[in-house]
C-alpha cells in the first residue's frame, strides 16, 4: 500500500493504493493520526487505486471518521470508491457514515 | 394473413411489455409513500386500474393481530372478508383461479396470496367479469407484483411495530418521572394544576381536566382544566353531564375514543369541536368514585393500548394523591365542627374518657332527676355469631350510679349488692336478644322515643326487680336518640312511688338532647381523631417510602412502620413470584427472632396454605380464622394458634391490576381484636387497605425501573471487570479491583481470591473482599494449609462448586467444610455439549440458604487459582431463582477474565521479551480455542457442521452454539475487527454478552440490539464485530436471525435451483448505539440447508493475489448436491487450499452448515 498526502485549500487529499489489509493498515493509520494531529480534519480519501480492503481497513476508515467529526466541519469523505470497496463498506453497513463522491472536486466543494 | 398475426402479436406483446413496465415502476413508487394505509391503497387501485378489474384485499389475522386493531383502525383501510377462493389460496399458498362461465377461457377471478418468507400475509382477489378474463401473462405478471408488493408490505410493518416499542419505552419513562411529584404534593390545588399542567406537557395532549366530586353534594363535580386557553374551574351538575363522561361516571370504566367522528356510541354534540380523540378514566379508590380524569386532543389516534395502560396506571397514583388530600382536607372540617361543639356543650363533652363521662352524665341526671339507682346502656354493633367482621348491634350496660341511700335495708354490703346487679346484668348481654326479652320495658323504651314514667301495668324494668324493692317505686326510662339513631338507654329508678310525673318527662326530654348531642359528639371526637391518626400514618409511610429504590429497603421500612405507627403485633411481607405460583417472603418484623426465620424460609407455593389461594382468587383481604385455610402459616408463628385469642390477617398488594404479594399483618394484643365493634374494623381494614394500595404503587415502580435496570447489568458487570483488566497494568491492582467490584455487581457479601504460586507451591497472600483483618489472617493461614477441602476439590476438579451455609457461619469456618457437604454444579456444557449454561439443581435454586460458592480460576484447562463468594443474608435483597441463576453466570464471565488476566502476567514475568510476543499470541489462540464449543451437540433431525483455522495471527472469529430449550437451538458467528490478545479478550466478552443477552430476549434482534448498547460505549480505536445470530425452531424448521453487518448466510431450498442470502438486518456492532436491528425469517424445509461463513473464506487470496470472493463461493454451492454438512464444509475447505495454495492463510476462517433432515 502507498499514500500520497497533498493538502488542498483547508483540505487534504489523501491518495492511497494497493491493499488496505491487517499488515498495511496500521501505517494508514499512523499517517492519517499524524494529519489529525496537526490539525487537519477535512480528509478527502481518494480510493480509485485501492484494490481491497479487509475489515482491519475499515476499523481505520471509522476510527478517523469518528475522530474528524469530533471537530468543527471535519469529516472524511471518500472519492472514486472502487465498487468492490464499496460493497465492503455496505455489508458491515457503514456506508451512512461516508460522504462518496465520484470526483476530487466535487469533494473539496463539499466541504 | 401472416403479418397481421404477427403485428398483432407484437402489439399483444408491447402491450405486455407496457404492463411489465408500468408494474416495475410501481414497487418504486410504494416504497415513496410512507404510510401502510397509502401502499395498500396504491396497490390496490393500481392492479385495478392497469388489470381493468375489481380488487379485494384480506390481511392475515397474524399480521393483523402484530400491527394491533386499534393500531389498523387508524389507517382507515376497508379490509374485505375472507372469501372461499381466498380462503384457498391462503391455505395452498398458490394462487387460485376460478372461472365462472364455460364460454370464457380463463378464469374471471383469481386469488394470490401475498406470501413473504413462507408466512401469508394477506390475500388479493381480482375478478374481471365482462372482458376474457385473467391469462396466463396477467396471472404471471400479477403473481411477480404480488410478491414484490409482499416484500415492501412487510418491511413497513415491521418498521410500524419497532415504532411502536420506541414509544412505548418513552412513555414508561414519562411515566415514572410524573409519579414522585405527584405522591408528594399534599396541597389540593396545587396538586391538580401540577397534574393537569405537567400530564398535558408531557404527553402533549390538547385538554387535561380533572372533575372532581363534591363531598356536599354528590351530583356536583368541580372541574379543573388545561387547554390552550390556560388554567379553567368549572362547576358541573352531574344530570346535565352528556358523552364519554357520563358512561364513565356510569359504568366506572375507562372510555376510549381514537376518533370522535367514527365513534357511534356517543352523539356528536357530547364532543367538543375540536377534540378528535377521547381518554376518560373514572378514578376509583376502595369502591368510591372520586372523579374523572378526562384527556383529549384535537387529533385522532392518541391513545392506543399502551397509553391508555400508562395513564390508568398514572391516574391510579393521581387518586391516591387526592384522597391522600382530601383526607386531611375533611379532617380539618370536622374538627373546627367538634371544637364549636366543645365549648357549647361544656361540663358533659370536656376532653375526658368515655367511662368518665358516662358517670357524668347519670351524675347530671340525678341533678334533674333524682334517682336511687341509675343506668345507662349503649347501643353498640357487637361481633355476631356469624363469625369475625360480622356484626349486629345491642345494648351494653354503660355505666351504673348509685346514691348513698338508706332503702336498702337489711343488705350488709350495699356495695356488693351494686356489683352483683351489674353482674347481672352483664349475664344478658352475652345474648344481645336476651336482654330486650326479659326486660321487655326496655323495647318499650326504645319504641316510644320519648322518656316514659313507668306504670303499675308495665313489663319489668330491669334495676327495679334486681334491686328488688319491696314495695311500689318509681322508674323513668329516657331513650336516647339522636337523628333517628339509637344512641342508648337510660334507667333511673327512685324508691319512692309516683316520683315521676309530666314535667319529669319535659325536663327528661331536653337532658336527653343534650346527652344524646353529647355523646355523638364524643363519637365523632373519637372518629374524627381517628382519622387524624390515619391521614397521619398514610402520609407517613408515603413520605418515608416515596424516594426509596430498592424492594429490600422498602419493604424493611415499611413492616416496620406498620409496628410503629399502628401498633399491630408483626407483619411479613410477600412478593408472588407468577412465574413459580409463588409468595416469596421478603422481611418480617416484630415477631421473635426464631418466629422470623421461619416465615423468611417458607415460601409459600400455590396450594400449600389456601388463605394465600383465597388472597390471589379474590384480591380481598383474607382473615385467618379458621384452621383449614390457615394452617400451615399460622403454626409457622404461633405452634399452638388459638383462633379465639390470635388474629391475623392477609392483605393483598394489588397495583394496576397486578398481584405484586401480599402483607401479612398479625393484630393479637393489638387494638383490633374479635370484640373490636365495626367502625374499629373498618377503620382499620381502610387503613390498611390504603397502606397497601400505596405500598402496591411503590412496589410496582420499584420493579418495573428494576426489571430495567437488571437487562443493562449482567454486560455492565462484565465490561467493568474487562475495563479493569485493560486499564491496569498490576496484576495485584487488577484482582484488587476485580474483589471490590464483583460484590458491588452482585451483591455478594465476600469475595477472594486465592492465587496458585506454583513456583512456592504455595496460594499468594488473597485480594479479598468483606473480612476482617483477622478474617484474612486466618484465611490465608488456612489458604497455606494442604487440608482446605474447599479450595482443593475446586482445585482438582476445575469445576465450579458450592457449599450450603449454616447461618451462623463465618469464614473461620470455611476451612472446616467437609468434602461430603461441597456439591458440583452441574456444567451442562460437560453433559450435553451445548456450553451455554450452568445448572442448579431446582431445589438449591430456589433453597433459601445462602451458598458459598467456589470458581476455578483456569485458562486451558491449567487452575492458576480460586475465587469463592459467599452470598448476602437471604433476607437482605430479594432472592429470587432468577438472581442466583444469572449472578453464578456473571461471575462465571468474571473468572475467565481474571484468569485471563493472571496468564498474561505469569507469561510476562517467564519469557524473556523476544517469546513474549510469541507466548502472548498463542494464549491469544488458546483463549480463542478454549471458548469455541469443543464439540457440536447432537441434534435429532438436524445435521450441524463447523470448522474453525486460525490464521498464525489470531483473528477475532468465533462460532457459538446455543440449547436454547428443547425445540430451540442458538446459532452465532461473529468477526471482532482485531487481532491479537485484544481480539481473544472482546471475542470473550462479546460471547458472554449474546449469552447473557439470549437468556434475556427470545428476539435475535433483540439480542443483537442489547449487545450493540452494551459495546459502544466501551469500544475504542473504531474497533467493531460483525454478529449473525440465528434461533432455529428445530421442530417447524422457522429461522429468525439477525445480521449485523456480518457475511450473509446463504440458504439453499432443495426445491429452489437458487441461492438465498440472510442479508444485513442491522450495521455491525460497537459503532454507533440506538442502532435499529430488524429481524429476518425464513423457514427451513426438509433437505434444505443454511451456510455461515466469515470473511476469511472470501477474503482469501491466492499466490496471484487472486481474492477468493464470493462467486466462487456460491458457484461451488450450488452446483454441486451435497447430502451431509460435513460434505459441503469438505468442498469449500478444500476449495479454498486449493486456491491459496501455500499461502498462509491472513485472516482466521470460519465455516458452518447446518441441514435439516428432519421427516
Amino acid at each position: 500500500m502507498q499514500t500520497t498526502i497533498s493538502p488542498i485549500n483547508s483540505c487534504d487529499l489523501v491518495m492511497i493504493e494497493g491493499r488496505i489489509d491487517s499488515y498495511t493498515a496500521p501505517e494508514l493509520s499512523e499517517k492519517l493520526n499524524l494529519l489529525i494531529s496537526q490539525e487537519r480534519y477535512k480528509l478527502i480519501l481518494d480510493l480509485s487505486n485501492v484494490t481491497f480492503v479487509s475489515s482491519a481497513g475499515l476499523r481505520v476508515f471509522i476510527n478517523i471518521q469518528k475522530l474528524c467529526k469530533k471537530k468543527d466541519q471535519g469529516e472524511v469523505v471518500l472519492v472514486n470508491t472502487p465498487q468492490r470497496v464499496y460493497e465492503t463498506l455496505e455489508l458491515a453497513g457503514f456506508t451512512p457514515l461516508f460522504k462518496f463522491y465520484n470526483d476530487v472536486y466535487s469533494a473539496i466543494g463539499g466541504f | 394473413m401472416m403479418s397481421t398475426q404477427q403485428s398483432a402479436d407484437s402489439k399483444n406483446n408491447n402491450l405486455e411489455q407496457g404492463k411489465w413496465n408500468e408494474l416495475e415502476k410501481l414497487t418504486e413508487q410504494m416504497l415513496v409513500r410512507t404510510d401502510l394505509e397509502g401502499q395498500i391503497s396504491y396497490f390496490l387501485k393500481t392492479i385495478e386500474r392497469i388489470f381493468s378489474c375489481s380488487a379485494k384485499f384480506w390481511l392475515s389475522d397474524i399480521y393483523n393481530d402484530l400491527i394491533k386493531q386499534e393500531l389498523f383502525s387508524r389507517f382507515n383501510i376497508n379490509l374485505d372478508p375472507l372469501s372461499e377462493l381466498m380462503l384457498n389460496a391462503y391455505q395452498t399458498k398458490s394462487i387460485c383461479p376460478k372461472q365462472i362461465s364455460k364460454l370464457i377461457d380463463y378464469p374471471s377471478i383469481i386469488a394470490i396470496p401475498l406470501v413473504f418468507m413462507g408466512d401469508v400475509l394477506g390475500i388479493i382477489q381480482l375478478e374481471r367479469y365482462n372482458q376474457s378474463g385473467f391469462n396466463n401473462q396477467d396471472v404471471e405478471c400479477i403473481r411477480v407484483y404480488c410478491s414484490q408488493t409482499a416484500i415492501v408490505f412487510n418491511c413497513k410493518i415491521q418498521t410500524i411495530l419497532h415504532l411502536e416499542q420506541q414509544h412505548k419505552y418513552e412513555m414508561l419513562l414519562i411515566a415514572s418521572q410524573l409519579i414522585k411529584p405527584i405522591a408528594s404534593n399534599l396541597d389540593f390545588d396545587n396538586l391538580l394544576n401540577n397534574v393537569i399542567t405537567s400530564l398535558r406537557q408531557k404527553f402533549e395532549l390538547f385538554k387535561v381536566s380533572v372533575l372532581i366530586f363534591q363531598r356536599e353534594r354528590i351530583n356536583l363535580l368541580t372541574e379543573v382544566c388545561i387547554s390552550t386557553s390556560g388554567i379553567e374551574i368549572k362547576k358541573h351538575i352531574y344530570e346535565n353531564i352528556n358523552g364519554p363522561l357520563s358512561w364513565a361516571i356510569n359504568k366506572q370504566e375507562s372510555v376510549i375514543i381514537n376518533n370522535s367522528d367514527l365513534d357511534d356510541r356517543f352523539p356528536e354534540y357530547t364532543f367538543d369541536i375540536n377534540c378528535k380523540s377521547e381518554l376518560v378514566i373514572p378514578m376509583i379508590s376502595g369502591n368510591s368514585l372520586v372523579g374523572i380524569l378526562d384527556l383529549w386532543n384535537d387529533h385522532v389516534d392518541t391513545f392506543g393500548s399502551w397509553q391508555v395502560e400508562i395513564f390508568i396506571q398514572l391516574s391510579d397514583y393521581i387518586t391516591q394523591a387526592i384522597k391522600n388530600v382530601k383526607f386531611l382536607h375533611d379532617e380539618q372540617l370536622t374538627n373546627q365542627i367538634t371544637e364549636r361543639l366543645h365549648e357549647t356543650l361544656g361540663r358533659v363533652s370536656v376532653n375526658i374518657s368515655y367511662d368518665d363521662m358516662l358517670q357524668k352524665v347519670l351524675f347530671e341526671l340525678d341533678r334533674i332527676v333524682p334517682g336511687d339507682v341509675s343506668a345507662i346502656w349503649i347501643n353498640v354493633d357487637v361481633t355476631s355469631d356469624r363469625g369475625i367482621n360480622q356484626f349486629t348491634s345491642s345494648l351494653r350496660l354503660g355505666s351504673i350510679r348509685y346514691n348513698e341511700f338508706n332503702f336498702l335495708d337489711g343488705f350488709e354490703n350495699k356495695t356488693r349488692k351494686i356489683k352483683e346487679i351489674q353482674e347481672q346484668l352483664r349475664i344478658f348481654e352475652e345474648d344481645p336478644q336476651f336482654l330486650l326479652t326479659e326486660y321487655p320495658w326496655l323495647s318499650a323504651i326504645i319504641n316510644s322515643k320519648i322518656p316514659i314514667i313507668h306504670q303499675d301495668a308495665s313489663p319489668f324494668e330491669p334495676l327495679g326487680s334486681l334491686i328488688p324493692f319491696k314495695n311500689r317505686y318509681s322508674s323513668l326510662g329516657i331513650p336516647l336518640i339522636l337523628n333517628d339513631q339509637l344512641l342508648g338507654v337510660i334507667i333511673t329508678v327512685n324508691h319512692i312511688p309516683d316520683q315521676y310525673t309530666e314535667d319529669t318527662i319535659l325536663l327528661a326530654s331536653t337532658f336527653e338532647k343534650y346527652v344524646s348531642v353529647a355523646l355523638e359528639n364524643n363519637n365523632i371526637f373519637t372518629a374524627a381523631n381517628n382519622q387524624v391518626w390515619m391521614t397521619t400514618v398514610l402520609h407517613q409511610i408515603t413520605e418515608a417510602t416515596q424516594s426509596i429504590s430498592s424492594i429490600h429497603e422498602f419493604v424493611t421500612l415499611l413492616s416496620s412502620m406498620l409496628i410503629d405507627l399502628i401498633g399491630v403485633n408483626g407483619s411479613t411481607i410477600y412478593i408472588y413470584d407468577s412465574s413459580q405460583s409463588v409468595f416469596l417472603p421478603q422481611t418480617s418484623a416484630g415477631f421473635t427472632e426464631e418466629q422470623q426465620a421461619r416465615l423468611n424460609s417458607f415460601d409459600v407455593f400455590q396450594g400449600t396454605v389456601i388463605a394465600f389461594d383465597y388472597l390471589l382468587d379474590s384480591r380481598n383481604p383474607v382473615i385467618l380464622n379458621d384452621k383449614t385455610i390457615s394452617d400451615g402459616i399460622t403454626s409457622l408463628i404461633f405452634p399452638t394458634y388459638d383462633f379465639q385469642a390470635n388474629l391475623m390477617i392477609l392483605f393483598p398488594l394489588i397495583s394496576q391490576d397486578n398481584f405484586l404479594g401480599a402483607i401479612l399483618i398479625d393484630f393479637t394484643n393489638s387494638s383490633l381484636n374479635k370484640n373490636s365493634s365495626q367502625k374499629q374494623w373498618e377503620d382499620m381494614l381502610t387503613l390498611i387497605q390504603g397502606i397497601s394500595h400505596n405500598a402496591a404503587s411503590t412496589l410496582d415502580n420499584i420493579i418495573k425501573i428494576k426489571s430495567q435496570q437488571e437487562e443493562a447489568y449482567i454486560s455492565v458487570a462484565l465490561l467493568q471487570v474487562a475495563q479493569a483488566i485493560v486499564s491496569l497494568t498490576q496484576l495485584d491492582e487488577i484482582l484488587g479491583a476485580i474483589v471490590r467490584i464483583t460484590p458491588i455487581l452482585v451483591g455478594v457479601k465476600r469475595c477472594i481470591i486465592h492465587v496458585w504460586d506454583k513456583k512456592e507451591m504455595v496460594f499468594q497472600p488473597a485480594h479479598y473482599f468483606g473480612f476482617s483483618s483477622s478474617e484474612i489472617d486466618l484465611e490465608d493461614q488456612y489458604a497455606r494449609s494442604p487440608e482446605y477441602p474447599m479450595i482443593n476439590t475446586i482445585f482438582c476438579l476445575n469445576q465450579v462448586v458450592y457449599h450450603q451455609l449454616d447461618t451462623n457461619s463465618s469464614p473461620s469456618n470455611w476451612k472446616n467444610i467437609k468434602h461430603n457437604d461441597i456439591q458440583i454444579i452441574e456444567d451442562l456444557s460437560k453433559k450435553n455439549g451445548d456450553q451455554f449454561s450452568f445448572k442448579l439443581d431446582d431445589h438449591i435454586l430456589y433453597d433459601k440458604t445462602r451458598l458459598l460458592i467456589g470458581f476455578p480460576l483456569s485458562v486451558i484447562g491449567e487452575v492458576l487459582g480460586v475465587m469463592l463468594i459467599e452470598e448476602e443474608e437471604p433476607n437482605k435483597g430479594a432472592q429470587s431463582a432468577h438472581i442466583r441463576e444469572k449472578r453464578i453466570e456473571i461471575v462465571k464471565g468474571i473468572t475467565q477474565l481474571t484468569a485471563i488476566a493472571i496468564k498474561n502476567e505469569l507469561l510476562q514475568n517467564e519469557a524473556i521479551y523476544s517469546e513474549r510476543m510469541e507466548q502472548e499470541l498463542e494464549l491469544a489462540r488458546e483463549i480463542q480455542r478454549t471458548f469455541l464449543p469443543d464439540h457440536l451437540p447432537s441434534l435429532p433431525g438436524w445435521d450441524l457442521d463447523v470448522r474453525w483455522q486460525p490464521a498464525r495471527q489470531v483473528a477475532g472469529d468465533f462460532y457459538d452454539i446455543l440449547l436454547l430449550d428443547e425445540n430451540r437451538l442458538g446459532i452465532v458467528i461473529a468477526d471482532v475487527a482485531d487481532k491479537g490478545m485484544p481480539a481473544a479478550l472482546f471475542m470473550t466478552l462479546i460471547r458472554t454478552l449474546i449469552r447473557a443477552a439470549a437468556k434475556e430476549h427470545t428476539s435475535p434482534a433483540a439480542v443483537l440490539k442489547e449487545v450493540n448498547e452494551l459495546l459502544v460505549p466501551d469500544i475504542k480505536n473504531g474497533m467493531f464485530v460483525t454478529v449473525f445470530y440465528a434461533v432455529i425452531n428445530m421442530e417447524s424448521g422457522m429461522v429468525k436471525y439477525a445480521n449485523a453487518g456480518h457475511n450473509p448466510p446463504v440458504i439453499r431450498h432443495s426445491s429452489s435451483q437458487t441461492l438465498v442470502e440472510l442479508r444485513r438486518t442491522s450495521v455491525a456492532l460497537g459503532v454507533f448505539d440506538d442502532i435499529e436491528v430488524e429481524e429476518g425469517e425464513v423457514v427451513l424445509g426438509l433437505g434444505d440447508w443454511i451456510f455461515l461463513y466469515t470473511d476469511g473464506v472470501t477474503e482469501a487470496f491466492s499466490i496471484d493475489e487472486e481474492i477468493f470472493g464470493t462467486s466462487r463461493l456460491f458457484e461451488l454451492l450450488i452446483n454441486n448436491e451435497y447430502s451431509s454438512s460435513k460434505a459441503i464444509l469438505d468442498m469449500i475447505d478444500k476449495s479454498i487450499h486449493e486456491f491459496i495454495k501455500g499461502v498462509d492463510l491472513s485472516d482466521d476462517i470460519t465455516i458452518a452448515a447446518i441441514i435439516n433432515k428432519n421427516s
